[in-house]
């Protein structure tokens, strides 16, 4: 399997494509400026920047090197700190100097490689006016939330973006060099590549297709199979778990892309956050509105640009991000073994904790959304320690279509059970307009039994859920 | 104006004095090694560590077949195998190296393990099989009360008599608060690298604010010489006090493994256990009996501190010590009695942590002051400011030394006029009559904190400085890097003293066998001691050369400047280089070392009483804070901070640490939950389940300012001020501004509920604290 590195292409052997990115990197290739600071995903010293090919366009985004294995990169260009490490400072590295923005420089790296991504994706932007400048300054808070600097507080880091803005910022890479290449020469060099091949491999697959899927399924019964991997590679780092093969089903024809069909929304299993989030910014519905304000709120940059939607239903966490909103809206999953498919209430997927109905060799094809019919109202709120890059304590996301009498309310939950769950008793009595805050919490009481645990206790869990239900069905989404 | 001590060279320097971070482009390029990113031998070994998943055990026996069993391993020790001293204690017993006969906390070290590859010895130190018998662990405040475990004695600060006055004051109300510890949470965790000697010796390269203690223990450890052992510290990724003493431990296992199989070993701790097994800030329980007038001034407090120090001493008596002589903070106490407890627990055992203590002192008294302004009605920044250290209320601090050289007034009424405090109080007064879904609050903290180590034989230093045959000149000083700049400030120093332009300096690494038998980098002394030990070698050197001139040219000693590269004689010049071939050529020697002490501190601990710091260092913070009621989760919306650096040798890095250390003491009492389990196992033990401040907890806006004009009227170092730990505190600032935003909802309730906001206010911690205030609960 072939990967370009910075400016050199090389080739991988079985073990190497096994291999977490960082380990690779500061290990097997002694490149030092990518940094190991948690090992967890939590930190970004250890971001990357991973250039892809779609036609002849690519596009870069920022990752986090140590939860990715190195097959997730074939065809890729991954290009790392070192990249930029000789001849004059590119002018992020100018601007962070000049800005006094590194103190102890650890996290520095990382930091330089999501500005870098940033840069490179963010069009020119008008600043006249203070909202433009706020919405700025939230675009680069956004590409930078997934890496944590414990010296500075950040505000010097803000300075060095508002200096870069706006004339250098990119959004088009003609202009722009990377590892001393042109973006040409960087496509053609990913264009010779040859295609990933599941008949060349024992360890990694990678398969484009669905019989390419069932060769891999057949080779490797056993292989963990992977999308993002921003999960599993937690159990590689942490648990210490050594997977002997994967199949990565994140290039998959048929899973990576939305559709919509006369108002249903088809999300492809493999469609990665950052993807929905691009997605989305596009309308101004009110099922955009609620899906952007969760999005931003998931995981961080970084790990938007890897996870999945399947991956996250896949993966059965009572506190996955986005089944509460899903529940809400009714959704399905199209699922599917072999040539085999079937449809699937999402309700129904979610059979215990980290537990689903998939059957064995069986994948999540798509996510299936039903049209939301006009003058209905969605809201969602994920509640947590820190706004950025963390886990739910509980998420809420409320599903409400009010016709005359009839009322139709459906209440998606995280966090308040051994699944994401729809709150069906809460809901009806919400149907049937009790809406006061006691009334709910204890409806929630009564339905549901949360856990104490390090992110909240289970009576906080109760009362925000109630406190917000309340409030959404009193006030509407006003402040 | 006042005439200064000393006659500075620096202030030609002062215009361009923001010099960026030495390693600013090494940062910015990747190319800044730290300890991991050394190139090894070819047949380094990887160390790991394995524990008991037990908080307090006796130990009956381990049994290490199968970790020796797994693949890679080469070699597996125990306490028995350590040739010289088990304990590593750096000021009192109780820190085994690996724990022989009793566990006293969960995954304590038991076993070290050496093999080929560093994920072969993390597994296989999973896999330690052993046989123990429990004990009943004392995991909180009350089960260490109840069997008085402490581990050290307690010890009071007497002024006044404290009972008199509390009998007759018009108020007395009773205080009590309880805060957490907190991680240190370096970006680069715990990593050594050993390299074995032909002598029996090591070379050690250790992530540590304490290089010297490291050398001193891994020679303790093999039972060697210190003169055996160097250690070499380049640069941390972020140390905070998490490696003053807690780096050793993984120096000195590296060192045993190097030495005992004659390879490199590198040590470096995954993060989920460097939170597990390295100690962090002490969590504190205070309470006090606090006497005042119908003004709110203060006439008398009783105060208990109760800190939360682990299984053994490490450096708690004086981190109690220091929240102790902080609970004053910046207000006047006529009588105070304030005592300090040290309870064991059956966890990691606490450390230093940026402000040593002193953070934990200072929320206390701006809690009292708060308390105390709901008490009478009174807003709380008047109240603060009617309660101040001031020639008219008093100078007397509680351990009897006299506060001087701080402006607190002038300093809180510029950060009030700057930041618009009374207007904004106003406004958010408005706002949150609307009785929307958000509550706004508003607080102004001071910060009032001393400076030096209160064990008076750490504030020593020493320098070594080399000038070259080309002119180049080399510094080297005791003081390690950690991200704050020391080694761009002593390159400033050696440069204004040499008359040279900073390219000139090199600051090279920390080297036990340059400058031996130095303080840790801590208290925030690094430039204080350092930069005047290397001062005095500049000097030294200045004047040999100068003496050169004087011999050749017939003028004065006063008479040779100099500067910008050049030395300069009434009747002529010449460059410096070409001085310095001229000197070498007389054989005058170019190389020389500088050493400080810091005078007039003395402390008679019997006595509490004394002179421990040699000055304060000041300033103020003005927080805004929005809370939505539905969670309790809220955000910072605006900072002002007013930091007085005494003559700032580089605003820029000042300006720096304070918006950091602002960040790192608002994550301590907002964000950053250490969460315990039952059985003494650190639950919230990765970046997953403890956040520290992200990108988005920036405030929105944050003015941060030097003070004018100012200069410390001590002698210290150009008459700058230590600025490393002070500033944390300002992070209290938005701890009282949530409480006041949560006494707003009381207010509005029509209550007169105060309830206790526990640190960190977590949104969940708020969300109750709300609602209590609106319930009205009384307070406690």
């Amino acid at each position: 399997m072939d990967i370009l590195l910075n400016n050199r292409c090389l080739q991988l052997d079985e073990q190497q494509a096994n291999m977490p990115v960082l380990h690779w990197l500061r290990d097997q290739q002694h490149l030092s400026a990518t940094k190991e600071g948690c090992g967890a995903g939590d930190c970004g010293a250890c971001s990357i920047l991973v250039g892809r090919l779609s036609g002849d366009n690519l596009h870069y985004q920022a990752m986090n090197a140590c939860l990715m294995p190195m097959g997730s990169l074939q065809n890729c260009h991954l290009l790392t700190l070192e990249s930029l490490s000789s001849g004059p400072l590119h002018v992020i590295q100018q601007a962070m100097v000049e800005h006094h923005a590194s103190q102890c420089g650890f996290c520095t790296p990382g930091i330089v490689m999501a500005m870098l991504a940033w840069w490179l994706n963010t069009p020119a932007n008008d600043l006249q006016t203070d909202a433009q400048q706020e919405h700025h300054r939230h675009l680069f808070a956004q590409a930078l939330s997934g890496n944590l600097c414990r010296c500075t507080g950040y505000e010097p880091i803000f300075k060095a973006a508002a200096s870069l803005a706006p004339t250098t910022l990119g959004g088009d890479y003609q202009s722009v060099k990377l590892a001393a290449m042109d973006q040409a020469d960087i496509v053609a060099r990913l264009q010779a590549m040859p295609a990933a091949n599941v008949n060349h491999t024992e360890r990694y697959y990678l398969p484009l297709n669905d019989a390419q899927l069932a060769l891999a399924f057949n080779a490797a019964p056993e292989a963990r199979l992977i999308c993002g991997a921003t999960d599993v590679g937690l159990e590689v780092t942490q648990q210490l778990i050594q997977h002997d093969a994967y199949i990565d089903v994140s290039r998959m024809q048929g899973l990576t892309n939305i559709e919509e069909k006369g108002g249903e929304l088809h999300i492809g299993a493999a469609v990665t956050f950052s993807q929905l989030e691009d997605y989305f910014k596009g309308h101004s519905s009110a099922q955009s509105q609620a899906w952007l304000q969760l999005l931003e709120l998931i995981g961080s940059r970084q790990i938007r640009n890897r996870g999945s939607i399947g991956g996250n239903l896949a993966n059965g966490s009572p506190i996955a991000d986005t089944p509460p909103l899903l529940l809400a809206l009714d959704a399905s999953v199209m699922l599917q073994q072999g040539e085999q498919q079937r449809s699937l209430p999402l309700r129904e997927f979610f059979i215990g904790y980290r537990q689903t109905a998939l059957r064995e060799g069986e994948i999540i094809r798509a996510v299936c959304l039903p049209a939301v019919p006009e003058g209905s109202e969605i809201y969602v709120s994920k509640i947590s320690k820190r706004q950025e890059d963390d886990i739910s304590a509980a998420c809420i996301a409320l599903y409400l279509h009010r016709q005359g009498e009839q009322t139709t309310c459906r209440i998606g939950l995280g966090g308040m059970a051994a699944t994401p769950v729809l709150a069906l008793k809460t809901a009806q009595l919400i149907a049937a307009n009790v809406i006061d805050k006691a009334s709910l919490r204890a409806a929630l009481e009564d339905e549901f039994t949360p856990l104490d645990d390090v992110r909240a206790s289970a009576r906080y869990r109760l009362q925000v859920c109630a406190n917000t239900l309340a409030y959404w069905l009193q006030q509407g989404g006003e402040a | 104006m006042r005439k200064l001590p000393q006659q500075q060279t620096f202030n030609q320097a002062l215009d361009d004095a923001s010099k960026p971070h030495e390693s600013a482009e090494l940062h910015v390029t990747g190319q800044a090694r730290y300890v991991d990113d050394l190139a090894v031998p070819g047949d380094c070994l990887h160390a790991y560590v394995g524990g008991i998943p037990v908080a307090s055990a006796n130990i009956k026996s381990l049994n290490t077949d199968a970790v020796k069993a797994v693949a890679g391993v080469v070699d597996v020790i125990t306490a028995a195998d350590i040739p010289g001293h088990k304990d590593i204690g750096p000021v009192f017993p109780g820190d085994p190296l690996l724990a022989e006969h009793e566990i006293n906390y969960w995954m304590q070290p038991v076993i070290a393990v050496a093999a080929t590859d560093r994920d072969a010895a993390r597994t296989a130190a999973r896999a330690l099989t052993y046989e123990v018998v429990e004990r009943p662990a004392i995991l909180d405040l009350s089960a260490a009360q109840q069997q008085q475990r402490q581990v050290r004695p307690s010890h009071s600060l007497i002024k006044g008599d404290a009972d008199s006055a509390l009998a007759q004051v018009d108020h007395v109300l009773s205080v009590k608060q309880s805060m957490q510890g907190q991680e240190h949470f370096y970006l680069e965790g715990q990593v050594a690298l050993a390299l074995p000697q032909e002598d029996g010796g090591v070379i050690i390269h250790s992530s540590s604010q304490h290089p010297s203690e490291v050398q001193k223990l891994v020679a303790e450890v093999l039972g060697i010489p210190m003169h055996l052992v160097v250690v070499d510290m380049r640069r941390m990724g972020g140390g905070f006090g998490g490696k003053e003493t807690q780096a050793a431990q993984w120096a000195c296992l590296a060192a045993l493994l190097a030495v005992r199989n004659g390879k490199a070993v590198k040590l470096r701790l995954a993060r989920s256990d460097d939170m597990q097994l390295t100690g962090k800030r002490h969590g504190f329980v205070n309470e006090a009996q606090v006497g005042f007038d119908s003004q709110g001034r203060i006439q008398a407090v009783k105060a208990e501190l109760h800190g939360l120090c682990g299984c053994s001493p490490d450096l708690s008596d004086a981190i109690v010590d220091r929240a102790m002589f902080h609970t004053d903070n910046a207000y006047y106490l006529p009588h105070a009695r304030i005592t300090g407890h040290r309870w064991f627990q059956n966890t990691v055992s606490q450390t230093a942590f940026r402000g040593f203590g002193g953070p934990q002192g200072v929320m206390f008294a701006e809690q009292m002051l708060d308390d105390v302004a709901r008490a009478v009605g009174d807003d709380p920044l008047s109240v603060r400011l009617r309660n101040l250290y001031s020639p008219e209320r008093g100078m007397t601090t509680p351990y009897h030394q006299q506060v001087s050289g701080v402006d607190l007034e002038g300093i809180i009424n510029q950060l009030c006029h700057s930041s618009d405090y009374w207007a904004r109080r106003q406004a958010i007064s408005a706002f949150n009559q609307s009785h929307g879904r958000y509550l706004r609050g508003l607080a102004l903290t001071p910060v009032k904190f001393g400076i030096s180590f209160t064990a008076q034989f750490l504030n020593q230093a020493g320098a070594l400085v080399h000038i070259y045959t080309d002119g180049s000149v080399q510094v080297n000083h005791g003081g390690t890097e950690m991200g704050q700049g020391l080694h761009t400030k002593i390159g400033q120093i050696a440069a204004a003293e040499l008359g040279l332009s900073l390219d000139a300096i090199k600051v090279t690494s920390t080297r036990t066998d340059k400058v031996p038998n130095t303080s840790p980098t801590a208290a925030s002394s690094g430039t204080d001691l350092n930069g005047q030990a290397t001062r005095m070698a500049c000097v030294t050197l200045r004047d040999r050369l100068a003496e050169l001139v004087v011999n050749e040219q017939a003028c004065d000693v006063a008479q040779v400047q100099f500067k910008q590269g050049m030395v300069i004689w009434p009747t002529g010049e010449m460059s410096f280089a070409d001085l310095v071939q001229q000197a070498y050529l007389a054989r005058v020697s170019l190389s020389a070392t500088g050493f400080y002490k810091t005078p007039k501190i003395y402390y008679d601990r019997e006595q509490a009483k004394g002179r421990p710091f040699y000055y304060y260092t000041c300033g103020a913070a003005v927080s805004e804070v929005e809370i939505d009621r539905l969670s309790g989760m809220y955000q910072v919306k605006r900072v002002d901070i007013l930091h007085d650096a005494g003559r700032s040798i580089n605003p820029a890095i000042d300006i720096g640490q304070i918006e950091g250390a602002f960040i790192q003491g608002m994550g301590w009492l907002t964000s950053e939950e250490l969460v315990w389990g039952d059985k003494g196992q650190l639950q919230s033990n990765s970046g997953a389940t403890y956040k520290i401040p992200a990108i988005g907890d920036t405030p929105a806006e944050f003015n941060v300012n030097l003070l004018a004009d100012s200069e410390n009227e001590e002698a210290t170092i150009y008459h700058s001020k230590a600025v490393g730990e002070p500033p944390f505190m300002y992070g209290i600032s938005v701890w009282c501004a949530l409480r006041d935003a949560i006494y707003a909802a009381a207010e509005l309730a029509g209550s007169k509920a105060n309830p206790p906001l526990p640190a960190p206010a977590t949104p969940e911690q708020v969300l109750w604290a709300l609602q209590q205030a609106e319930e009205g609960m009384a307070h406690d």
